[in-house]
């Protein structure tokens, strides 16, 4: 399989890459797609169309090309695989429960190939995201490699997409599914935040929605535990907060699994999480994690190169929240990964992380760095 | 970025004074250097943040735990205080207890040594009395023929006194003995009962043409002679308080669940006894008939000693015109 990684600043760039891509020894079959809602994405998904180049992607709030972090791009992974190695399938959760339609997902997945790989993008700033892994967990028998993530609307937290050729949906998922016994792919995900203070009690929930914590409405908590003032708090979006401070969930097995707020709601005093919780969970505020850990998570990623030495392309789904932590030194994260393989990469920056982490089922993560190594057989 | 560093990147680039070659290595390395300052500004400004929302953070917390632990100190002395009264209230009903059960003990011993007082007295007056009663039957026997009248009249007066005296202390002794004979509990047949109560009063029923009615009686736990002797004095009280008409005595029953008794009826249809008799009826030595009827007046006070002993209670009703009822309970095993 060959692939190439190219970075566009705008459509006519990419419809001259798109025109310029197809020569006699690479010819597209696949694209995957990570871009900023700067662009009509409509008329990028158009021009994937016109050159009957098969599409998965979503919109972002920062995009990865090979060893550099962009804003306001399009990242594009062009491969020439055999189309019978891949399908894809434009899922939509409009008109039916988020839970059945991850069944009906998973279902898809599990009858497009004996043995299937995942690559996930799934839209919707207020999906719940536990519901959506919880939902394809029960529809797979077996233990397959899932990779995904939620798409981004560059900190906007109005809208978010993701689409395939068949269309493009700000409430459903671009599923990308691989024939592993064709295509290997081989994935890690890494954090690195560390808990802080006491266990607190989510006391009253409605899903994704906390709202109270210890018998207290959740805003008022927040903004005590954050000391955030007014003028924080009059938008009701927690930027440059939320995504550094994300809640560490206890669970019973004594694990934890991050979950970070996205909105707030101060008529309603409450918080948005990216996936639903419980009332009775117990969980601890959560610091960013030391500029080590991005020396950490590279060396980290040693393992995955250890597991998959060989990469014919690399796809990234980094939390946004990372990006708020590390600023700048993201960049050189993304570069040690890159620096492994030093094969074509994309990725984005993603309000939520899917992957199974060696465990038998998904789970939904926050703060993560998920790379997945893709290699024809 | 300092604007010193722009500034000086910008003259670099503009500037002519210096060779390309080494131009492009100085904006290289100043763009390293810009670079390395937008890191380390941003490493500080996070730092910085970190540091203030840690602090805050924790001190959150520290503020809850110490509110909680303020409401935990304050719900610890509510119970505290809580504890301390329920142990007074606990030291009073123990006080309370101790005092009844001295109260109890003293009962005990006060009827005890009663009942055992009553047994030697009347024990120990009944040899006495034999020697009074045969001297005197003696007296009359061997100088019946030398007495006159008067004289003979007065050894029939003593030898009568002695025999009620007598009476009385057989009905005292029996009366006294009750619980302490009559201890041992079984199952008992009451029909049969009825059957060894009929037999007694033989004569009784007979002369007086009486006739006893029963429903099929029940198997009790019991003593079997007190209820003998429960059942024969309220029979016998029916035969011989009667009104003009021959004695009709009617017998039955009834299980209370509630209260675990079983509830018994006597009802006769003699001469009735007045309700001002309630209370001392059943009082030893009690006559509550102006009729010169046979006996001492110590059947009912022995019969609510028996069904005292069987953990019940005895009351009646009565009117002239229908009778007595004599009504008792007898308690079932569970709280005998």
């Amino acid at each position: 399989m060959t692939s190439k990684s190219y970075h566009c600043t705008s459509i006519p760039q990419l419809k001259q890459v798109l025109s310029e891509a197809n020569t006699p020894v690479f010819q597209p079959t696949l694209a995957i797609v990570f871009c900023t809602m700067a662009f009509d994405l409509e008329k990028i998904r158009n021009c994937f169309v016109e050159h009957q180049i098969a599409l998965a992607g979503c919109s972002t709030a920062g995009e990865i090309i090979n060893d550099s972090l962009y804003e306001k791009s399009i990242a594009i992974l062009l491969m020439d695989i055999d189309p019978a190695a891949f399908q894809i399938n434009l899922t939509t959760y409009q008109d039916k429960p988020m839970l059945q339609a991850a069944k009906e997902m998973g279902a898809f997945v599990g009858n497009c190939f004996p043995n299937p790989g995942v690559l996930l993008m799934s839209s919707g700033l207020r999906i719940d995201a536990q519901q959506l892994v919880e939902g394809i967990n029960a529809s797979i028998t077996k233990s397959i490699p899932i990779y995904g993530g939620l798409a981004g609307d560059d900190l906007a937290m109005v809208e978010t997409y993701a689409f395939t050729q068949d269309g493009v949906t700000k409430k459903g998922a671009a599923v990308l599914v691989f024939d592993t016994e064709k295509i290997a792919i081989t994935g890690l995900a890494l954090s690195g935040w560390k808990p802080i203070g006491g266990v607190n009690i989510i006391t009253k929930a409605a899903g994704n929605e906390v709202l109270e914590i210890n018998n207290e409405p959740a805003y008022d908590v927040f903004v005590r535990y954050f000391g955030l003032s007014d003028a924080d708090t009059k938008h009701d979006q927690l930027i440059g907060i939320q995504t550094n401070y994300p809640f560490q969930l206890i669970r019973e097995d004594g694990n934890t699994i991050l979950r970070s707020p996205l909105l707030i709601h101060k008529d309603t005093k409450s918080i948005s999480l990216t996936a639903s919780v419980s009332e009775g969970d117990r969980f601890r505020f959560s610091t960013s994690p030391g500029f080590e850990v991005i020396d950490q998570t590279v060396e980290g990623f040693q393992a995955l190169k250890s597991a998959a030495p060989e990469a014919d392309a690399l796809v990234l789904f980094s939390c946004k929240g990372r990006h708020g932590a590390f600023g700048p030194l993201l960049k050189n994260e993304i570069k040690g990964i890159y620096k492994y393989w030093e094969k074509p990469l994309i990725g984005f920056l993603s309000y939520g992380e899917i992957a199974n982490l060696g465990a038998d089922s998904i789970e939904f993560h926050n703060e993560t760095c998920a790379a997945v190594i893709l290699k024809e057989r | 970025m300092p604007n010193s560093l722009e500034n000086i990147l910008d003259r670099l680039r503009t500037s002519n004074s210096i060779e390309e070659g080494e131009r492009n290595e100085l904006l290289q390395e100043l763009s390293l250097l810009q670079t390395e300052m937008e890191e380390t500004d941003f490493k500080l400004k996070r730092i910085q943040k970190d540091k203030s929302i840690a602090v805050k953070i924790l001190e959150a917390s520290i503020g809850d735990l110490e509110r909680n632990q303020f409401e935990l100190k304050q719900l610890n002395q509510q119970l505290s205080r809580q504890k301390e009264e329920l142990k007074l209230q606990k030291q009073i009903i123990e006080g309370n207890s101790k005092t009844l059960q001295k109260s109890l003990e003293k009962l005990e011993l006060s009827y005890n040594e009663l009942e055992q007082f009553s047994y030697i007295a009347s024990h120990d007056l009944k040899s006495p009395l034999r020697t009074i009663s045969s001297f005197a039957q003696l007296l009359k026997n061997r100088y019946y023929q030398v007495l006159d009248g008067e004289a003979r009249d007065f050894i029939d007066f003593i030898v009568g006194g002695v025999s009620q005296m007598n009476d009385v202390i057989n009905g005292l002794l029996q009366y006294s003995r009750i619980e302490h004979d009559n201890k041992i509990m079984a199952y008992c047949d009451l029909n049969e009962v009825l059957e060894i109560v009929k037999a007694n009063l033989k004569m009784e029923i007979e002369e007086n043409h009486a006739e006893i009615q029963s429903v099929s009686l029940p198997l009790i736990y019991c003593n079997k002679i007190a209820i003998i002797q429960l059942f024969q004095n309220l029979i016998h009280n029916a035969i011989k308080f009667k009104s003009d008409l021959p004695p009709v005595i009617k017998l039955s029953y009834q299980y209370l669940e509630a209260e675990h008794q079983w509830e018994f009826r006597v009802a006769d249809n003699g001469v009735g006894i007045s309700q001002e008799f309630q209370k001392k009826a059943f009082l030893p030595f009690q006559r509550l008939s102006t009729k010169r009827t046979p006996g001492l007046g110590i059947g009912l006070a022995i019969s609510f000693k028996v069904v005292k002993i069987h953990n019940g209670h005895i009351r009646y009703e009565s009117n002239a015109e229908s009778g007595t009822t004599f009504i008792f309970t007898i308690a079932a095993p569970e709280q005998s």
